[in-house]
Order: C-alpha cells, then sequence, then structure tokens
C-alpha cells in the first residue's frame, strides 16, 4: 500500500518554533536561545584524542569523529580547509518547502541577526556573514563546540566557519575568519561551488 | 633607594625573609620590626616607602599599627600578612584602592611581586594608604575584639567590636545603626584602636557589610539631595503637573548638565563597565546588575554570592524580549523599561544602546526610584561601554 509523502512532524515543527521564538522574544534572543542549546548539546560529548591529523581524517572517513556525527562527511580540501556537502537542515527545508512552498517569516531577520558581531560569535568563530539561514546558527557554533572536546596529537582545535551556501545558491563569506585564518577567499568560493559549508580547521602548538 | 619595612613578631620568618629580599637590594633596603611599637621608631627615623606587617603581635600588634599609619603617615602604601585571605576580600579591599593582603603561610614570590607593584605604585600616583572602610574589613575578618575611635573633621565617633562582629556605635548624635552608617562613610577618617571592648549588649543587628553597603547608599541620596535640591523640586512639580516622570527627568537631568558641566565633565570621566554597575548595587536592595547582550549571553555582572549571572542572562533575554515583543504588537513604541514583580521583590529590565539590556534584581525594600534616576543617569554611559563590551 502506498502512505504517499510522510514529513517529518519534529523537523516541521521545529522550523515553526524558530518563527515562534522569533515572534514571542525577538530574533536576538531566539538566536541566542538556539546557539545556547547547541553548546548543552556539545556539552554532552566525550572527549576524544586522534594521534595525527591523518587519523582525524580517517575518522571523518569512518563517519566515527563526533562532527561527522551531526553533520555528515566533510571532505579536507587541502591547507586545513573542509567542505560540507550537503547542509543537515537541507531535508528539514526541502520538505518544508514542499508543504509550505516556503519558509517562515523573519527567517531573514534572524539570519541577519546571526551575521551581526558579537562576543558569542567571535569565541566560537562562527557568523560574521557565514550564516545564510537560521539553520547556520544551530549547526556553526555546534560544530565549533564540538571541535572544543577534539584534540589532535594532544593539541586543542579550533574550527573557524569560512562561509556557507543557502538551497537558493547564495554565497555568504566570513570576511573576518577568511582574513584571521589567511584561507583564500577564492578558494573559499570554489570549495562552496561544490558544498553547502566551508570551514578551516586550525590545530594550536 | 626605597625602603621597606617588615614588621612580624616571629624573628627566624623576619631573618629569613631579610635574606630572601637580599637578592633585591639593589632596588630597596629591608628594614625590620619585631612589633608595632619598633615599627613606630623605625617610621620616625627613617623615610619608609612601605610597610609590610602581620596582624598578631604583643605590645603593638598590627591594628595599631595601621589606625597609627591611617593618622600619621596616611601616604605609605601597606601589605598586610593574614591568614584569613579569600580572594573576594582580597579583590574588594584592593578595589577599595587601600592596603594588599598577602595570605599567610606566605609564598616568597607573591610576595616579592607585592613589594615591587606597590613600589612602583608610587610614582604612579594611586590611590594608597589606609581607609576606613578598608580597616573594618580587616577587624571583621580577624574577628578582633576592639573600640575604634574614629575623627574625621571635627566629628568623633566610637565603632565597638567584639570577635569582629560590630556590636554597636556611637557619633555623639546617636548610637546603635544609625551611628555605624554614618561613621562608616566618614573621609580621611584617623582610626585610633584600643583592644577593650566595654559594650556587651549587642545594638547592631546587621551585618558590617551591609552597613557599609547602607551607610555609602544613605550618603549617596544625601550628597544627591543637596546638590540636586531644587533640580528634584522642579521634578516633583513636573510629574505632579504633566505626569511625564520620564519627560521630567530628561529635563532635570539637561538642566543638571547645564548647572553643574564640573559633574558633567566627571560622569563623562568616569571609566569602566564595572563602576557603572557598581553604582547600582551602592542602591538599598540591589542584590545583582547583569548587563547582557540581547542574545542572552551576560556581559558583564555584580552580583550577591550564589546568583547565578550566566542564568539570569539566559532568562531574561526572553523576558526582556517578550516585553518588547508585546509593546511591539501593541503599537507601543520602543521599551524604556520593564518591570515584574514577585514576592521577593522586583526585577527590572531596560535597555542598553541597540545591543543590550541591563537586568537589575532586587528585593522589596528597594528603593526603585532612585533605581530609575540612575537609569536615566547612566543610560549614555552604558551604552557607550556596552558598545565596547560586544
Amino acid at each position: 500500500m502506498n502512505e504517499g509523502k510522510i514529513l517529518d512532524i519534529a523537523h516541521i515543527s521545529f522550523l515553526d518554533m524558530i518563527k515562534i521564538m522569533i515572534t514571542l522574544s525577538g530574533a536576538a534572543s531566539a538566536k541566542g536561545t538556539l546557539i545556547r542549546n547547541s553548546l548543552k548539546t556539545a556539552e554532552r560529548i566525550a572527549e576524544v584524542n586522534y594521534a595525527s591529523f591523518q587519523e582525524y581524517l580517517s575518522a571523518i572517513e569512518n563517519a566515527t569523529n563526533p562532527i561527522t556525527m551531526i553533520e555528515g562527511k566533510s571532505s579536507h580540501q587541502g591547507d586545513f580547509v573542509f567542505g560540507l556537502k550537503s547542509c543537515p537542515f537541507g531535508p528539514s527545508i526541502k520538505n518544508y518547502i514542499e508543504v509550505f512552498e516556503k519558509l517562515p517569516d523573519g527567517f531573514a531577520d534572524f539570519t541577519t541577526e546571526f551575521n551581526k558581531p558579537s562576543n558569542i560569535t567571535d569565541q566560537y568563530r562562527v557568523g560574521e556573514g557565514a550564516g545564510v539561514s537560521p539553520f547556520c546558527s544551530v549547526h556553526q557554533p555546534m560544530r565549533s563546540a564540538f571541535a572544543e572536546k577534539i584534540r589532535i596529537g594532544g593539541k586543542k582545535i579550533h574550527i573557524y566557519q569560512l562561509g556557507c551556501k543557502s538551497g537558493s545558491g547564495k554565497k555568504g563569506f566570513a570576511e573576518k575568519w577568511i582574513k584571521e585564518t589567511g584561507a583564500p577567499k577564492d578558494v573559499v568560493d570554489k570549495v562552496l561551488d561544490n558544498h553547502m559549508c566551508c570551514y578551516y580547521l586550525k590545530i594550536f602548538g | 633607594m626605597k625602603n621597606v619595612l617588615i614588621v612580624d613578631d616571629e624573628r627566624s620568618f623576619l631573618l629569613s625573609l631579610v635574606e630572601g629580599l637580599g637578592t633585591y637590594a639593589a632596588d630597596f633596603n629591608t628594614l625590620i620590626a619585631e612589633n608595632g611599637k619598633k615599627a613606630v621608631e623605625v617610621l620616625k627615623s627613617t623615610r619608609i616607602d612601605l610597610v609590610v606587617t602581620d596582624l598578631k603581635m604583643p605590645e603593638m600588634d598590627g591594628f595599631e599599627l595601621l589606625a597609627y599609619l591611617s593618622k600619621s603617615y596616611q601616604d605609605i602604601p601597606v601589605i598586610v600578612m593574614t591568614a584569613y585571605c579569600t580572594a573576594e576580600i582580597k579583590s574588594r579591599l584592593e578595589t577599595m584602592g587601600s592596603f594588599h593582603l598577602l595570605e599567610k603561610p606566605l609564598d616568597f614570590k607573591d610576595m616579592v611581586n607585592n613589594i615591587f607593584r606597590e613600589l612602583t605604585s608610587i610614582s604612579r600616583g594611586y590611590i594608597r594608604g589606609i581607609t576606613l572602610p578598608a580597616f573594618l574589613q580587616l577587624v571583621e575578618l580577624e574577628r578582633k575584639t576592639c573600640t575604634l575611635k574614629v575623627k574625621s573633621k571635627g566629628k568623633t565617633g566610637y565603632l565597638y567590636f567584639n570577635g569582629g562582629e560590630l556590636l554597636d556605635a556611637d557619633n555623639g548624635f546617636n548610637k546603635g545603626e544609625k551611628a555605624a552608617y554614618d561613621i562608616v562613610c566618614w573621609d580621611e577618617a584617623e582610626i585610633e584602636i584600643s583592644s577593650i571592648c566595654r559594650k556587651k549588649t549587642k545594638n547592631i543587628n546587621a551585618s558590617l557589610s551591609y552597613i557599609m553597603l547602607e551607610g555609602f547608599r544613605i550618603k549617596d541620596e544625601k550628597d544627591w539631595d543637596i546638590n540636586n535640591k531644587s533640580e528634584i523640586e522642579s521634578i516633583l512639580k513636573t510629574a505632579v503637573k504633566d505626569c511625564d516622570p520620564l519627560t521630567s527627568m530628561d529635563k532635570v537631568e539637561q538642566d543638571e548638565k547645564n548647572l553643574n558641566p564640573e559633574a558633567n565633565k566627571k560622569e563623562e570621566e568616569m571609566a569602566g563597565l564595572k563602576e557603572i554597575l557598581n553604582e547600582f548595587t551602592k542602591l538599598q536592595g540591589v542584590n545583582a546588575v547583569c548587563l547582557v547582550g540581547r542574545d542572552g549571553f551576560l556581559l558583564d555582572s555584580i552580583a550577591r554570592t550564589g546568583i547565578d549571572t550566566e542564568m539570569i542572562g539566559a532568562i531574561a533575554s526572553s523576558g526582556f524580549g517578550a516585553s518588547e515583543s508585546m509593546g511591539r504588537q501593541l503599537g507601543k513604541g520602543a521599551m524604556s523599561m520593564s518591570m515584574v514583580e514577585f514576592k521577593n521583590g522586583p526585577v527590572m529590565f531596560s535597555p542598553v544602546g541597540e545591543d543590550a539590556f541591563l537586568v537589575i534584581i532586587a528585593d522589596n525594600d528597594s528603593n526603585l526610584g532612585m533605581v530609575r534616576l540612575k537609569l536615566k543617569k547612566y543610560s549614555s554611559e552604558l551604552a557607550t561601554a556596552t558598545a565596547v563590551a560586544i
């Protein structure tokens, strides 16, 4: 028996919930709530140490890397620049638009708010233009916070969000983080031609 | 060459210090005294640039020495060695610009760093010497039994301590708490100390820290009243007339600025967000002041122990945002303040610039009028300081 297309109600509700949060307490507060929630999620994962960068890459390949477990496999583009083929929110957005034609109102304001300089986006090296939708405020800080639990050769790592691409193909670049990491913007642009998300991994020490 | 006087009754400790500090003989001379009395003799015969003293000593103890220094050598910086040091007290005393505390047993390296810091600060013109509030905190900290005779600008008052607890006070006009509120705020105080407390009955129930907080609040209000009496009358008249207190305050503030450019300049020169937040905590019944980004992440705060300011930021962000949204939905325009009254006191929210807001958590006995007044008074400085903080 064909049951037809079934939507994941949890996803749909989450998208609508963001809209409600924006309406009830404003985009800034909603942004803060989503970021805090992501950071709390990251608190719950165990710390892990990879002996080498190669081992870290292998863990991505084997899907055992904590970051891979939340967003899928990213690929190393060279010089510590990574590209992520699919946005983890892609299926939810696609489903939502199929039914309701467009994303909820207020999402644009939220995205602008996320890209504004702030202490928290500075701390996790996200936003600053790299946000293309409200989902970036969940995904980007979560990835950065997960990275704080990872060591490579016993050394701390940081993740810098360099850019992101929306479902419509519009690219967002974090000039601040591109400059700080020294990753060439044209490389980021090129990575985003074939990926939805681009980030930089820095190993300390 | 600068001279450092170290006062302690343990001779072996003194000798080992002299030996250790000998390494820095090119920077300063080290002189020693075994008690306060001998320290006074040294002070009278030699120019001393820094005193490092213990508190518990025979003949003339550290408190008596501090009292003597407060009277006769107000410019000499002091480092006090104590076994009852906590990070909070240390920071509180250092904020007062009074003496520094060194925790016993001593960390030699820490001591050397403190000596150099104090000696260097002489040329920087730091506030130094002994202030009455700092002295009182030390009496409480060391659980001292004593009577303090405090003199300031022709006034004389007495504070009676038993085991570090303030039992009574007398300023010649009042006794008990009322006198204590007055005395603790006296400027340029000369302190005399006697190690006897003849008072046995407790006439003061509040803690010393509360007495000081409340004393300075009352003093602030009095000063404000004196300086702004005519402006207050103007506020009241206008408020009654047009029932628009905020507009009235705007006008009065403007008038105040025009009338008192010096005060205005002083305000402009007031540096640091912490200092501004501190102005709010001086008010009666204010338990916490938090500057929060609109995203709910804390920018800065001063709060009574036990208050989770990070949590306040997160929760207040929703409350503040909800109030703003309500105003917007109802067509009420921009929000100037929101207050929620609970059984145990109010919580107030006030926007600061475009990107932050202030949360003030208070008790039922708080003076909300003063809170509002301070909010108006410091709104622009807060916005400027916040722009830097973000």
